[in-house]
């Protein structure tokens, strides 16, 4: 049963990334901002850390996939993007420390290059026009804050959790 | 960087980027339809969205009532002038489409572009990462919705229909910057003013519509609907006001600005339109 745990918790928090965006009231925020949730793949990035890296890369690769079939209907770009950079993200994270706080800042860092690769894919199929510098003013830094807030609230339970889960097994 | 550039893991990166590229590739080219294993785990998805959907509705529309109270004051004070001369308006529609029916009556002409059925729909779910903005709804194929459907809600048009599944289908909205999303529309003015709406400005959170006839003069505030010349879209759907014109780079055509009348970031229900004149039919293969 406590197998389940965790994909259970990653599939609810995929359809969450949309109901979020859809009920949100945007009056709240100034409505040119653009918040993109990317909760799933701070705890895919936590998982791949703290809990089993192979497990964690094949959870990047699944959802990853899902979220172009189901999303953005071009597929290909976060199948590649979220195991690339979770991979990356673990690969950093031998070399640091495993510190929550490391982690943290770490998985920003990776929502960063996850936003500026799909923005670089976007510019070359012309799905998008925007100018760089409205890029990072509109998307990137309501993106991070967004996030961050997440981090705050859901790292230290999610990795408690995950700590659970690894003794169990 | 000791061990991250080994031979092997820069092949296995390179292959990834090989097939990164085919795929993106696959499904940036022109398909109508998608492939059975997108539509299957589309569909099942979009069954636990519109379960999962509801109550978060629900909640969010506490939070919004509450939101809404706060102006509720000001807004029944325009609602209330708007009222007064809301009966009158209403009494004259029913005269002039009596009218209408009974002259098309003497024509002998019952169809026309403006008739259409309607598809009503709820939004199950939206594109997180908003490059592309697409929402899905929770009817499809099943229940008649059909590739290039207008979409509209109740201020006006939002979108067409870009992929229809067995259960779900796939909206396209008029704010993405997408070439393909074309729609033939037309300014009221004195005369009808021809043009086809090209595209969105990011910038400005305005559709593009080039105008066919330059000559035109076109003021602030016109209103913009859809001509039903093309396509399997009515006619006179609205779509929103002119904010702007501009001459092109050289000077021959114009393009005008047109604020959407609804609103692409609140959307809960919507209604997919079909209609009902038969057009004939294209011919499939071109080439």
């Amino acid at each position: 049963m406590k197998r389940f745990v965790l994909p259970l918790i990653l599939s609810f928090v995929f359809l969450l990334e949309s109901s979020f965006v859809d009920l949100v009231p945007v009056d709240i925020f100034h409505k040119e901002n653009v918040f993109v949730p990317r909760f799933l793949f701070l705890l895919i990035a936590f998982t791949t850390v703290y809990f089993n890296k192979p497990m964690g890369l094949l959870y990047g690769a699944i959802f990853g996939l899902l979220y172009d079939i189901v999303y953005t209907e071009v597929l290909g770009v976060y199948l590649f993007l979220y195991t690339l950079v979770v991979y990356l993200i673990s690969w950093a994270s031998r070399i640091l420390q495993t510190n929550i706080f490391v982690i943290s800042f770490l998985s920003l860092i990776g929502i960063f290059v996850l936003e500026f690769c799909v923005y670089g894919v976007n510019l070359v199929i012309g799905s998008t026009t925007i100018s760089i510098e409205r890029f990072l003013q509109i998307r990137i830094f309501p993106t991070l804050l967004i996030n961050s807030i997440f981090i705050l609230v859901f790292a230290f339970p999610f990795k408690k959790l995950l700590g659970k889960l690894h003794i169990e097994e | 960087m000791p061990q991250f550039f080994l031979n092997k893991r820069l092949i296995i990166l390179l292959v990834c980027i090989i097939v990164l590229v085919a795929l993106i590739g696959f499904s940036l080219q022109e398909r109508n339809k998608l492939s059975w294993p997108e539509q299957f785990i589309k569909d099942s998805v979009g069954w636990v969205q519109s379960v999962f959907h509801q109550p978060s509705q629900a909640i969010a529309g506490f939070f919004d009532n509450i939101n809404h109270i706060q102006n509720t004051y000001e807004e029944n004070k325009l609602l209330k002038e708007k009222l007064d001369s809301y009966g009158q308006l209403e009494a004259k529609v029913q005269e002039l489409e009596k009218e209408n029916g009974k002259l098309r009556d003497v024509l002998e002409k019952t169809e026309s572009l403006d008739h259409f059925n309607k598809i009503q729909a709820t939004v199950i779910g939206r594109n997180p990462d908003q490059w592309h903005e697409i929402i899905t709804v929770n009817r499809g194929t099943r229940h008649g919705v059909k590739v290039d459907m207008a979409v509209v809600t109740s201020k006006g048009l939002i979108g067409k229909v870009k992929h229809a599944n067995t259960f779900t289908s796939t909206i396209q909205l008029l704010s993405s910057p997408n070439r393909i999303n074309r729609i033939s529309a037309y300014i009221q003015g004195e005369s009808k003013i021809m043009g086809l709406i090209e595209g969105y400005d990011e910038e400005k959170e305005a559709l593009l519509f080039k105008i066919n006839t330059p000559d035109s003069k076109i003021e602030k505030d016109q209103k913009v609907l859809t001509s039903g010349l093309g396509g399997i879209f009515p006619s006179e759907l609205y779509i929103g006001e002119v904010m702007d014109i501009v001459p092109d780079d050289y000077g021959l055509t114009k393009t005008a600005y047109i604020r959407p009348a609804a609103d692409f970031y609140e959307i809960d229900h919507v209604i997919i339109v079909e209609r009902t004149m038969i057009v004939p039919e294209e011919e499939e293969e071109e080439s």
